[in-house]
């Protein structure tokens, strides 16, 4: 068992997949809350189930009262729930129904595992939604720790370093669009598969994606704020004198990943065996 | 003077803020295409003559900085870059995308290296021209030995 509580580095964002990997491979019944960093208005709640925990990362605002009542009604649902706030009580609206929502997901994770003999992981689509509601609500710090909070430590680190970077603008160089990084996380995180990107910026502040394998397999994507995306890609095609494919070319974010996956260019994006998580 | 032609086996370089600087997934360093694209009000994209100086290329390169900070008065910060990029790759970009382009050196004597690459598309649709320019670019630091 881990005393977070002790441990100066639990508040710490910037190690909230460290805390995800404890919480996921040993029998930690705690995970540490990231509210405090630079807003008061977000939490880890870890639902902790025998042999199991269901990590759900919500925020909003809400009351002491709240909270407690909260938690007192997780636990007639038979799941052990332990709240983590280091912020102000006056944190936390609209968290309700997505508390009430994960612990009927817990409780569905409890049925199933009474019919397996052995449950060794969270369903990812319970994972990813979660991630999904709280990517809408949080700014950018938030969208950083949601980042490292999957797993995509480079991401993390480069759109910080990015946001570190900005203090000498040019006269034509906005700053970092938040809307666009959210795009670019939503789409990674919808699509695990795939490696991290290289990223870079636009003087419009919107985030590239780099995929960029060969100088004969490129792909990139920007992604603009409103669901729009502008892409590229250079790919094989041995009946070109140059043997290279070039397309350059405008599509949404629902349909790139398609869009890559006609060009042929997925096969060097993904992970040779789809274990990323 | 008018602008002189570089030969085609000598390189230019641009400076390159990380921004633009990424990995690629086998973790080499590269320049982001939108480092040659114009700007609304250019005609050509500001480069530098390598080869002017004399010295290695680190030393060719520490001169360039010095000429970027002092006479026109860049900011390079620690983690920028210098995309070097060969004058010949650059006309052979260009006619790849069915465009002629060239690499002038626009010097004077107190600024002899400067140089522009004339003939770039504007249209976001000729992206892949500067695709091709970029994936040919050595990214080398701006600081061999970054100010503390």
């Amino acid at each position: 068992m881990i005393d977070i509580e002790k441990d100066n580095t639990a508040y710490n964002p910037l190690m909230a997949s460290y805390w995800l990997q404890q919480a996921l491979n040993t029998n930690v019944t705690a995970l540490e809350q990231q509210a405090q960093w630079r807003q008061a208005d977000s939490a880890l709640i870890d639902f902790s189930i025998p042999g199991q925990n269901q990590v759900v990362f919500i925020s909003g605002k809400q009351t002491q009262t709240w909270w407690n009542q909260t938690i007192d009604w997780t636990q007639t649902k038979g799941c052990q729930v332990r709240v983590y706030q280091t912020g102000t009580y006056e944190i936390l609206p609209s968290l309700k129904d997505q508390i009430q929502s994960a612990v009927e997901n817990v409780v569905v994770l409890l049925r199933e595992i009474e019919t397996r003999e052995q449950f060794t992981n969270i369903p990812k689509w319970l994972f990813t939604d979660d991630i999904f509601k709280c990517l809408n609500e949080v700014e950018l710090e938030g969208a950083i720790a949601i980042a490292r909070y999957a797993g995509y430590e480079a991401t993390a680190d480069r759109i910080l370093e990015l946001k570190l970077d900005e203090e000498e603008l040019e006269p034509d160089e906005q700053p970092l669009n938040l809307l666009s990084i959210k795009q670019f996380l939503g789409f990674i995180l919808r699509h695990p598969e795939l490696k991290e990107p290289g990223i870079t910026i636009t003087n419009e502040g919107n985030v590239k994606a780099i995929w960029h394998q060969s100088n004969s397999q490129i792909f990139w994507i920007e992604f603009f704020p409103n669901n729009d995306v502008r892409y590229l890609a250079f790919v094989p095609n041995v009946r070109r004198s140059d043997g290279i494919e070039r397309t350059t070319g405008g599509s949404t974010l629902s349909d790139i990943y398609n869009r890559a996956k006609e060009l042929h260019a997925i096969d060097w994006m993904m992970y040779a065996s789809s274990t990323h998580s | 003077m008018p602008p002189q032609p570089i030969p085609d086996e000598h390189h230019v370089s641009r400076h390159v803020k990380n921004k633009l600087i990424y990995p690629t997934l086998n973790g080499e360093r590269r320049v982001d295409s939108l480092a040659f694209r114009l700007r609304p009000d250019e005609i050509y994209v500001s480069v530098d003559w390598v080869e002017y100086f004399q010295g290695d290329l680190r030393q060719q390169l520490d001169t360039i900085r010095n000429v970027l900070i002092n006479l026109r008065r860049f900011n390079i910060k620690k983690n920028s870059a210098l995309a070097v990029v060969n004058v010949y790759e650059i006309k052979a970009a260009g006619q790849k995308g069915g465009c002629e382009l060239s690499v002038l050196n626009l010097g004077n004597q107190y600024d002899p290296s400067h140089s522009g690459i004339y003939g770039l598309p504007q249209n976001p649709d000729d992206e892949f021209i500067l695709e091709e320019i970029a994936i040919h670019a050595r990214v080398e630091d701006a600081w061999s030995n970054p100010p503390t």
